[in-house]
């Protein structure tokens, strides 16, 4: 764990790309657990997968991030195999596992819905892998269902049937049942989809300290950014089916690689700029100095997230406009500065006033410069707003 | 309140149509008309059922030949146990047969969601037919020179004797009541999510345990509805063994039809009827109860 923090910058190293096809053979090593290669996956017509890499180290939290129909799932289900890719390969501690069926597999599984067996109760849908085994006595099966069960604290819950238990007694059941298998890798499906919002948030405490004491290798899907930032280690952000970006939670939040990702993980402004040379840019008519070298175009997009805006008294050098909205959001406010060009989501701790006259201020480091690319808001820039362009998100998953 | 007075047409559909002819039923078994044409109480339609002047041996399944005892009972309680051995063997043939189509069936509406599933719709059509012209059709087809004893000549195999035994009633069993096993399973195995056969499957389940761990228990409500819905009209019927058993055939069904339309006795015929009926519901009803002891973990939620 200590190397791995260690380790900076591993974005910029790890993300797959066709330009470092010998990234794999250099890098394949047994802190690998998972190595998921160049994975194709079409549903008739409809190409899900493209072009999937990334790999998966022992006991890392690694999250499958991304909006519904990006193909996380599917790649989820590629590794527990209920799904077999149409190119590519998978391997587990560096050998193939397309081969094997899912149920050899070493890898468990918990569903979204939780998948509990209605026809069993609690003790019997944790001992129903043990018990498939036959290897076990039934002191034996009768010790670990009741150790799993201590570990999701559910102890003396054994004889209730799984329609009595509530949406968080069935998430830790399913959990239960996976873990008292010992798997290497848990793979988790939304497992917090179905909570109401307090529930998921203490869930994703109690997830994230399973996963440190267990020393298990949590491979985690969900649509939900801030549920990705708090528990994960890794993130792979995903869109239609392609990774956009691999790397730490501080990685993505920071130095998003495009303006999907910027606008996906919280809240920013991403604007047009212009860069004619390294270390400086010019936004909406004014020259800013900032720490990112020329990405090679002079065209970039620039995320300045909405925390690092501080408002000032304007002066000539800076870019000013007109308090439009202030909204009180308990630690801070929002408000939103409309500008010649630009409108602004600026969150403070002090209030400016509705209708007054501010400037913009911002520090060199707080500007991120990206490179052009597909996703850049085109001429009309836009104040992201994760309700509106991901309806499947509730309104409790916003910040 | 409101439900309540929506209620009222059919508390006096089921009072006019159920209970008013149960009980003329019962009222017709502890009656008869003296030769005045008088009305009187009488046991005697129950005593004739149970009249021991007429015993045969009882071989249920084959019993008495197998442990070689030889017990008489009142040629009615043959009757019922004949009726008894005949619709036991139909439900189960049913259900072995039954349960693989309704297996297979599953899948293939499971791979089409949303889509009416053409295959389910061939096993139901017959259905639609006329249940006595379905059955003429049988006689036609397994007569001793009928149409599958004729092809079978031709293969220098037979004549069989197809129909008017035990054979061609259960076959018309089977094939008259196979579609109300096939739907009950059909219709609980399509709702058994996939995410559990997975789930099963994750867990380290080939797919015979996966079957006999989750699928097969998930699917016992549906089993249980099918042998209800099988079991019953083949313990009742009398149109399959009057037709198959080319009328030389006495069942329960046969009996009770004779006592009323050759006999004219409605004091025996009523007091068959009520013991049928008592039979029929105890063992319904012993049915439910595993039923329910199988639904409590929330399958039929």
């Amino acid at each position: 764990m200590k190397n791995y923090f260690g380790k900076n910058k591993r974005k910029s190293v790890d993300v797959p790309s066709a330009t470092s096809p010998n990234r794999l053979g250099n890098q394949t090593g047994p802190s690998h657990i998972i190595e998921v290669i160049g994975v194709n996956k079409y549903f008739g017509e409809a190409h899900v997968l493209k072009d999937i890499t990334f790999y998966i180290r022992n006991n890392e939290f690694i999250t499958l991030l991304g909006p519904s129909g990006c193909g996380k799932s599917t790649t989820l289900r590629i590794l527990a195999g209920f799904e077999q890719p149409d190119s590519g390969d998978v391997f587990f501690e560096g050998k193939t596992i397309l081969n094997t069926p899912p149920h050899q597999r070493k890898l468990n599984t918990v569903f979204q819905r939780y998948a509990l067996f209605p026809h069993l109760n609690v003790y019997d849908n944790v001992a129903f892998g043990l018990s498939i085994q036959r290897k076990l006595s039934r002191a034996e099966i009768r010790t670990r269902v009741e150790q799993a069960l201590r570990q999701v604290n559910l102890e003396g819950y054994g004889k209730r049937w799984v329609d009595q238990l509530s949406g968080g007694q069935m998430q830790r059941v399913a959990i239960a049942r996976a873990l008292v298998l010992k798997p290497q890798i848990l793979l988790l499906d939304e497992p917090l989809g179905a909570l109401d919002l307090k529930m998921r948030k203490e869930m994703q405490i109690e997830l994230k300290n399973m996963q440190r004491s267990l020393g298990i290798t949590f491979v985690y899907v969900t649509h939900d950014q801030e549920e990705a930032l708090t528990m994960s280690d890794t993130i792979i952000v995903m869109k239609e089916g392609v990774i956009q970006q691999i790397g730490r939670p501080t990685d993505i939040y920071n130095e998003p690689e495009n303006a999907f990702v910027a606008d996906f993980i919280g809240e920013s402004n991403i604007l047009p700029g212009r860069m004619t040379r390294d270390f400086e840019v010019e936004i909406a008519g004014h020259s800013f100095v900032c720490v990112d070298p020329r990405p090679g175009s002079d065209d970039v997009d620039v995320v300045i997230r909405p925390e690092d805006v501080r408002l000032e008294a304007p002066t000539e050098n800076s870019i000013s406009g007109v308090v439009s909205s202030v909204v009180f959001k308990g630690v801070h406010y929002e408000m939103l500065i409309e500008t010649d060009q630009h409108e602004w989501l600026v969150q403070s701790t002090e209030k400016a006033n509705e209708g007054s006259h501010v400037g913009l201020a911002f520090d060199p480091d707080e500007i991120h410069i990206m490179k052009k690319s597909e996703h850049s808001p085109d001429r009309q820039p836009t104040v992201p707003d994760g309700d509106a362009k991901f309806p499947e998100q509730s309104p409790e998953d916003d910040w | 309140m409101k439900m309540r007075r929506l209620a009222y047409p059919y508390v006096l559909w089921m009072a006019v149509f159920t209970v008013a002819p149960l009980m003329l039923v019962a009222f017709y078994a502890l009656t008869a008309y003296d030769a005045d044409g008088r009305l009187f109480f009488t046991l005697q339609g129950l005593r004739n059922v149970f009249a021991t002047d007429n015993t045969v041996a009882f071989n249920l399944f084959g019993l008495a030949d197998l442990f070689g005892f030889n017990l008489q009972v009142p040629i009615y309680i043959n009757v019922f146990a004949k009726s008894l051995e005949i619709a036991l063997i139909s439900t189960v043939v049913c259900l072995l047969v039954g349960y693989p189509a309704a297996y297979i069936l599953a899948q293939h509406s499971r791979k089409r969601r949303g889509q009416s599933n053409f295959w389910l719709f061939l096993f139901i059509m017959p259905m639609w037919m006329n249940a006595l012209l379905r059955t003429y059709a049988w006689l036609a087809l397994l007569e001793p020179m009928g149409i599958v004893n004729t092809v079978l000549g031709y293969l220098g195999i037979g004549p069989f004797q197809f129909i008017y035994n035990d054979f061609g009633i259960g076959l018309g069993m089977v094939y008259n009541y196979l579609p109300f096993m096939v739907l009950p399973i059909h219709s609980v195995l399509v709702k058994i999510s996939p995410s559990l056969i997975e789930a099963a499957e994750d867990l380290g389940a080939d797919s015979t345990r996966t079957f006999l761990r989750v699928t097969f228990p998930l699917s016992l409500p549906g089993i249980l509805s099918g042998i209800n819905m099988v079991f019953m009209p083949a313990m009742t019927t009398f149109l399959i063994p009057d037709l198959l058993g080319g009328g030389r055939y006495l069942l329960i069904g046969n009996a009770i039809e004779r006592q009323f339309m050759v006999s004219r006795d409605m004091t025996t015929g009523s007091a068959l009827s009520i013991l049928l009926m008592i039979f029929v519901l105890a063992s319904m009803r012993i049915l439910t109860k595993y039923e329910q002891e199988s639904s409590e973990g929330g399958l039929l939620a």
